[in-house]
């Protein structure tokens, strides 16, 4: 983050103008110039922070390898997992990648709808996020079986057993809701790509790369029909999107919500755990596009105004998440149920009081940071928040999975929860996966949606700009 | 009927008598038995089928073994036979019956014929996990020669060959320079060999050595009763039992029985109201004491002053002596209770003199002769001797205690020239006394080992000869009862093993003889001519022999010298004083005094009151352990006469306050695999002056910790709040009550939970058609015992996982027993209740509705099973099953990286053969990655089912028996039908006394438990009871002492 100096400051709301989205004389060609320079400038010239956050990354991705070599030729029982305690860093691991997933959907769909334009700067970002984050997420779920070679059994695959899954499980719901997730998040993200990967092959000068995004663009030529189609299927896919971000971390939440373990057994786990998500997501958005804005001279694109309102959103779902810390309390307090309120005293109280005090003080009293300007403008301070955000949504996860479990109706059963080396490399295994895909995503592929960005330069608004000013009515469709 | 008559033949039209007499000839009616309408001749002739199948099964006289050219009679592939035998421990057998698969034994249960068990085939923990011992791939499996150190493996011919010189120059010599050291036994076939020998052999000696025995009881009773006897307890007929140190209900050979007679006798709360009270005092916390009513922790040393002071406080109230004692009136009345403060002695003795005639008071094997000795004089006075308490004369009187023996022993053995000892069976390098130094002293010997195991003995000895195990051999044993039984083999020797009859025949110049002509011989040699045949085959049907019992006496006071007997007392006696310690040497619950070292189910077995497993641990009272500064886990270093143990510690609530207990048989030096680094040795501060309790000793913290393997409170349960939470809960989840409450509130069991109105939004399923199986389990009656632990493990092939994985919790077994303890830890009467959990099969189960692959389901008669096939291993059951009772198999657990025999490579190894045999093959061996839990035995269910079906008929209530119930000597465990309203078990459902655990989670579970039922003196002040039932806004009972 070397150029804080000079960062151009977009966060001023004058009700009587509208704070440009892209900073400073960018028009539509140096636009592409400097989004399509990421990937196009010669390997000399890409920053050593890149080259060794992927040495780092790929490397902890081997790790992961390895250690998924050593799990399944070993058992589960590499992990530190025991028998109350039948789901630790793995199910913390899935839930946290599945949150974090949040956020790409959140901004390329809802926020479309809403026609929030400061979208359109961070959307290919965030999406290729949520597609890292929810393969992370699928591959604990699948490791985490007993025995992995027959996970699939989890998919509905016809066979001559007529042996189907067991559709009451919320375990099958969240093979369904997260894979239609993966889905149309795919599609979603790729669709939306195909016009900027057509600029990167129309610019391409070697074979390979046109080649590669030849065949990626999937032969768009810009053409008004092309584009009318284009829109109205972007419009249809943030339509069935939308319902997804809703839906994904409610099935998830499900998991727990439909046991009957206490602490497990509320019902407000499916707005909290949509909120934590969105919170949760949009830190990664920020721990992710503060460095690569800086890496890849991407501030005028990505700036400061998005940054802020990532903040803003972000201080707004802490604090439902903190409400919701608040509720569960109330609540085990209003029931008067030994088992449940237990289940809560002890979390604050009990052997893992650490980490749910590291929750709370990540996930509720670091965003308050962000009712200060000065935090929300400042790049290194909010990456400082937003990582605690990150780490605060895993402890989240862990304080719900695993104090539940250690502590539930039998106190001969109650025991406690160590991870083993292998669990802490997965996750690091895994955190570096995410990194290694996201990283390569910045160097190949456009980071920014330069089509959609365009929309909204005040070059690309020449026809109601004069509306705007007079009508004081920003949202109003365009078309 | 109308229309046409059809005929076959002329004859059977017109049916003449000549017709039926040419039919009857061609086509003879059923054997008369089978026409018969006597329940009794068809139960006979039933009774000879089984004998006769008895003899075609098992292994033939004829020791060779080849392939069926034609399958024998009776002997259909699969289908189980059973057979009767025995197991010797300790010099008393305990009845058993095998069940055999194709010729592998794999089930061990109690002789359900046996008079002993009372018919009720029960078997405790240690010989059901016996049949884990034969299949022990560590077993030794040849001779073994020792030769520049280093044992070279033999055969037994060889052995023969160089054994065969020296042996017979012995004889020559009249056996001088023999001397023999055997274990306990009352084989008639080895006492018979042993006279022979003395006959043959005059100079030979013989050591009979255990190092727990109850020869403190046989000298007690020569004392009092002028010869030495066994004490036979008839606990059904006692309405209140007093235990001075006696855990007559685990650590005896009779406790199958007595915990049966004992249970019988709380049970009478339910029919008349009326139930025993037990009083223990002792120092350890035992299985007795948690059934105890009222339980005094005291220092072992200081019971005899107490039963004294009880004899004294007796007197004063007007108990009267027989003449013979009557000198020991004035001698009793230095013992006043008041100036030791025993406050609850005068209380116990209105008690005892209120119940005379019905009162038994025991005295536990650790005690002093003399203890034993005013116990005998007491039951006698209170009029228990005859009514409540019988004995039965020692057969072998003349022998010297096994103390005397081992001294002797190693007398003989440090005297001059090389002799020969002969060990069968026994492991003296280990248990011998500390002081004898018995490995430096038998390695300047020429010895030959006989054992199973090539155990520290084996590693001095000259010779170690691989033993059969007690299912591969023939022989003969009594029970505590005198009852003989005859011990025949399952199968043939895995390793040709032989038998101490085998090689004491040797010994005598006798190579031909096999044990079963041996054991034949001594038979046959007693049995009238021609009738041999007989008895013998129904000796081997029934598992003993008719009549066999020893007679049961009530012998009056002898005269003795009781001013000795109470000086010898009082002189033991010293007060506690701060900072000093007793140790207490106590077999274990599970390795017994080391023997069973080696058994996996043994040491993963939890300690019935400690939950301890792969572990042995100096057990000290929490209030010792505040002042030494420590905690369970850390170490204490142990010191009495000049040696020193390091060891770490055990807060036991409810232990005696300066007294530790250590419990023997851990810390084996040479052993197989399962038994290195596991526990530590105490027998390496037992000596000769303080077998059972060292009145002095310092114990002191030691360095380091060493973290204990405990199947309940995993780490302690780490924080204030837990521990307050637990006191909250358990009274809910193990209900308690005393006697007196349930007769004015016979509901009172639903006082202790808040219960909520239950309401069920759908319709569940229809269960009315066919079986309802269901399980109850009677609180009051269960004592902990853990035999249904090792029965189910056993059944249903419940791997062993180790320490590490203990330590981790993950222990497998699917039957676990959860012990809470009651009332204030720091005072005297600190309560145990014990409460064994398994599936609870949930009508509206929470494991089923989670899986995602339909792993887990329920069958059509309502029970809860596990596709192990279909499991793919996301542990989402256990993690909503709300008593944890699923279990999840980490690893390949009988083969895989953390089983002790693995080495801990990643990869599986391979079962050998002979693990794998020692598997039922009516039950899935689990493979990694799947869930598992309690069927209700469903392979028992089904195999009764089948033969039902088959026969047309309805299945009988208790015909089907699971592998808890089947063996739980309290009869705690009940299973059957509840569409049957006339089973057992659905009288249990709508016992007064019955509760569903967690009953506010509507999961309707198939289990209902029997609320434990506690009979004071007096009504606790503060009764842990609470009016209204429901809508009295709290349902959380107090903690209540029992």
């Amino acid at each position: 983050m070397a150029a804080i100096v000079g960062e151009f400051n977009n966060t001023w709301d004058d009700p009587r103008e509208r704070a440009p989205l892209v900073g400073r004389d960018h028009d539509f060609r140096s636009l592409t110039d400097t989004v399509c320079n990421v990937t196009e400038r010669p390997f000399r010239q890409v920053p050593i922070g890149w080259y060794i956050a992927f040495a780092i990354s790929s490397s902890l991705t081997l790790v992961l390898g390895a250690m998924i070599l050593y799990l399944f030729c070993t058992g589960v029982g590499v992990w530190g997992l025991n028998n109350p305690v039948g789901w630790g860093f793995d199910i913390t691991n899935f839930v946290f990648w599945v949150g974090i997933g949040h956020a790409g959907t959140l901004i390329s769909a809802i926020l479309f709808l809403f026609r929030q334009k400061w979208r359109t700067g961070i959307n290919r970002f965030a999406e290729a996020m949520t597609i890292f984050a929810v393969i992370c997420a699928l591959l604990f779920p699948g490791i985490h079986v007993g025995r992995v070679w027959v996970a699939y059994w989890m998919g509905p695959i016809p066979n001559q057993m007529a042996m189907w899954p067991q559709f009451r499980s919320p375990l099958l719901w969240d093979v369904f809701a997260v894979g239609t997730y993966f889905t149309v998040s795919l599609l979603f993200w790729y669709m939306g790509m195909i016009p900027d990967l057509a600029t990167l092959r129309d610019r391409a000068r070697t074979r390979i790369r046109k080649i590669v995004y030849g065949l990626l663009a999937m032969g768009w030529n810009g053409s008004a029909r092309h584009w009318h189609r284009f829109e109205r299927a972007y419009l249809l896919l943030a339509a069935l999107a939308t319902p997804l971000v809703l839906s994904v971390h409610s099935v998830v939440s499900f998991d727990f919500a439909t046991s009957v373990l206490p602490g497990w057994h509320t019902t407000i786990f499916p707005p909290y755990f949509v909120a934590g998500a969105i919170f949760g997501g949009f830190a990664m958005v920020l721990t992710l596009a503060i460095p690569a804005r800086a890496w890849f001279g991407l501030k005028d694109i990505i700036t400061l105004r998005h940054l802020e309102n990532m903040n803003k959103v972000l201080l707004a779902t802490g604090c439902i998440v903190g409400y919701a810390y608040m509720t569960e309390f109330f609540i085990s307090w209003y029931g008067q149920n030994r088992y449940e309120s237990f289940t809560f005293m002890t979390r604050a109280q009990g052997p893992f009081s650490w980490a749910y005090w590291t929750m709370i003080f990540c996930n509720v009293v670091a965003p308050q940071a962000f009712w200060f300007r000065k935090v929300r403008t400042t790049p290194w301070m909010m990456f400082i928040v937003a990582n605690f955000v990150n780490v605060g949504m895993w402890f989240e996860r862990f304080v719900i999975i695993v104090t539940s479990l250690a502590q539930d109706f039998t106190p001969s059963a109650w025991d406690t929860y160590s991870p083993t080396w292998v669990e802490y490399l997965t996750l690091a295994g895994s955190i570096g996966l995410f990194l290694t895909l996201f990283l390569l995503f910045c160097r190949f592929l456009p980071v920014v949606a330069m089509a959609e960005v365009k929309t909204v330069m005040p070059q690309g608004e020449v026809h109601t700009r004069q509306r705007i000013r007079f009508d004081y009515n920003p949202d109003e469709p365009r078309d | 009927m109308t229309g046409k008559q059809h005929w076959r033949s002329l004859g059977e039209l017109s049916d003449s008598p000549r017709f039926r007499a040419f039919l009857e000839s061609e086509f003879p009616p059923l054997p008369e038995a089978w026409s018969a309408s006597s329940r009794r001749q068809f139960l006979k002739v039933m009774g000879a089928s089984l004998g006769l199948a008895g003899l075609t099964g098992c292994r033939w006289p004829k020791e060779t073994i080849v392939p069926f050219a034609s399958r024998p009679e009776n002997r259909i592939p699969g289908v189980p036979v059973q057979y009767a035998t025995a197991m010797e421990l300790g010099g008393y057998a305990r009845p058993l019956l095998v069940r055999s698969y194709d010729g592998r034994p794999i089930k061990i249960e109690g002789n359900n014929l046996h008079p002993f068990l009372a018919q009720r085939g029960r078997a405790d923990a240690l010989a059901q996990a016996a049949i884990l011992d034969m299949y022990d791939p560590d077993r030794s499996v040849n001779p073994l020669k020792r030769q520049d150190g280093r044992a070279v493996p033999r055969t037994w011919g060889e052995f023969l060959a160089e054994t065969r010189e020296p042996l017979a120059k012995l004889r020559a010599a009249g056996g001088d320079g023999l001397l023999i050291v055997s274990q306990a036994s009352s084989s008639p076939t080895l006492a018979a060999l042993r006279e022979r020998l003395h006959s043959e052999c005059p100079k030979a000696r013989w050591f009979e050595y255990e190092p727990v025995s109850f020869d403190n009881e046989r000298e007690g009773t020569r004392i009092a009763l002028g010869a030495p006897h066994r004490t036979w307890l008839k606990l059904d007929a006692a309405d209140l039992v007093v235990s001075f140190d006696d855990d007559f209900l685990m650590s005896h050979p009779a406790a199958v029985r007595y915990t049966g007679d004992f249970a019988a006798a709380r049970a009478r709360a339910d029919t008349d109201r009326t139930m025993n009270r037990l009083v223990v005092i002792e120092s350890n916390y035992s299985v007795t004491g948690s059934k105890a009513d009222h339980r005094f922790a005291e220092r072992a040393s200081d019971v005899p002053v107490r039963l004294c002071q009880l004899a004294a406080e007796l007197l004063k109230k007007g108990l009267k002596l027989p003449p013979a004692a009557a000198t020991i009136a004035e001698a009793l009345k230095g013992f006043d209770a008041g100036a030791l403060q025993a406050r609850y002695l005068p209380e116990l003795a209105d008690d005892l003199l209120a119940h005379a005639g019905r009162v038994l008071i025991s005295v536990g094997p650790r005690q002093p002769a003399e203890a034993h000795a005013v116990a005998a004089l007491l039951n006698g006075a209170l009029g228990a001797t005859g009514k409540t308490v019988a004995y039965i004369e020692a057969a072998d009187a003349a022998r010297p205690t096994h103390a005397a023996a081992i001294a002797a022993l190693a007398q003989a053995l440090g005297g001059d020239g090389r002799k020969m000892v002969l060990v069968l069976n026994a492991n003296p390098v280990f248990d011998a006394p500390a002081e004898l130094n018995f490995a430096e002293l038998l390695s300047r010997h020429d010895a030959i080992h006989l054992g199973l195991y090539a155990d520290e003995t084996a590693a001095v000895s000259g010779w170690h000869v691989n033993a059969a195990h007690f299912l591969e051999s023939w022989g003969d044993a009594r029970a505590w009862d005198g009852t003989l039984s005859i011990v025949q083999p399952l199968i043939a020797p895995l390793y040709d093993g032989k038998t101490a009859v085998e090689m004491l025949a040797h010994v005598l110049g006798d190579e031909k003889s096999t044990a079963y002509e041996l054991v034949r011989g001594t038979h046959s040699a007693a049995a009238p001519a021609g009738t041999f045949e007989t008895w013998w085959q129904k000796a081997l049907h029934d598992g003993f022999v008719e009549g066999s019992a020893a007679r049961l006496k009530a012998p009056g006071v002898a005269e003795a010298n009781w001013a000795a007997v109470l000086d010898s007392i009082r002189s033991a006696y010293a007060p506690p004083a701060e900072g000093e310690f007793e140790l207490v040497f106590a077999p274990d619950y599970k390795v017994y005094d080391g023997r069973f070292a080696n058994n996996g189910w043994l040491q993963e077995l939890p300690d019935p009151i400690t939950k301890l497993t792969w572990d042995n641990a100096a057990y000290i009272s929490p209030a010792d352990a505040r002042r030494l500064n420590v905690r369970s886990g850390d170490f204490l270093e142990v010191a009495a006469e000049g040696r020193t143990l390091r060891i770490p510690a055990y807060v036991l609530p409810g232990h005696a306050r300066g007294s530790v207990t250590l419990p023997l048989g851990y810390g084996r030096r040479s052993a197989g695999v399962v038994a290195k680094r596991v526990g530590f040795d105490t027998y390496s501060l037992r000596t000769a002056s303080g077998p059972a309790v060292v009145r002095k000793a310092s114990v002191k913290r030691g360095r380091g910790s060493r973290e204990l393997a405990t199947t309940q409170d995993h780490h302690a349960i780490d924080s204030a709040l837990g521990r307050k939470e637990m006191r909250g809960r358990v009274p809910e989840l193990a209900r308690e009550g005393t006697l007196g409450e349930y007769k004015r509130n016979p509901k009172f069991v639903e006082t202790r939970a808040h219960i909520f109105p239950l309401h069920q939004l759908f319709a569940g399923a229809d269960y009315s058609q066919g079986p309802r199986w269901a399980m109850a389990i009677d609180l009051a009656r269960c004592t902990g015992c853990s035999a249904c632990v090792v029965a189910c493990q056993a059944e249903n092939n419940v791997p062993v996982v180790g320490r590490e994985e203990v330590l981790r919790g993950r222990e497998m077994s699917w039957i676990r027993i959860d012990r809470y303890f009651t009332g204030d830890p720091e005072s005297d009467e600190v309560g145990v209740i014990h409460q064994p959990l398994a599936c609870q099969h949930c009508e509206n189960a929470p494991c089923e509705q989670v899986c995602p692959v339909a792993a887990t389901v329920h069958d059509s008669d309502g029970l809860n099973v596990m596709v192990y096939n279909r499991c793919i291993g996301t542990r989402y059951c256990s993690n909503n099953c709300p008593y944890k009772v699923r279990r999840f198999n980490w690893f390949y657990n009988h083969h895989g990286p953390k089983h002790p025999r693995s080495g801990g490579r990643w990869l599986q190894t391979k079962l050998t053969d002979i693990e794998k045999l020692g598997n039922n093959p009516d039950v899935t061996v689990r493979s990694r990655g799947v869930m598992e839990k309690c069927t209700f035995c469903v392979q028992r269910i089904n195999a009764v089912k089948i033969d039902a079906k088959n026969n047309q008929r309805e299945i009988r209530d208790g015909e089907i028996l699971t592998a808890c119930q089947q063996t739980c000597p309290a009869d705690a465990i009940v299973f059957g039908d509840l569409n049957d309203p006339s089973s057992a078990v659905s009288k249990l459902f709508g016992n007064d006394r019955a509760y569903e655990l967690l009953q506010h989670l509507n999961v309707r579970t198939r289990n209902r438990y029997l609320a434990n039922l506690k009979n004071p003196v007096r009504e606790p002040e503060h009764p842990a009871e609470h009016a209204q039932p429901h809508g009295s806004g709290h349902g959380a009972a107090e903690g209540h002492a029992g």
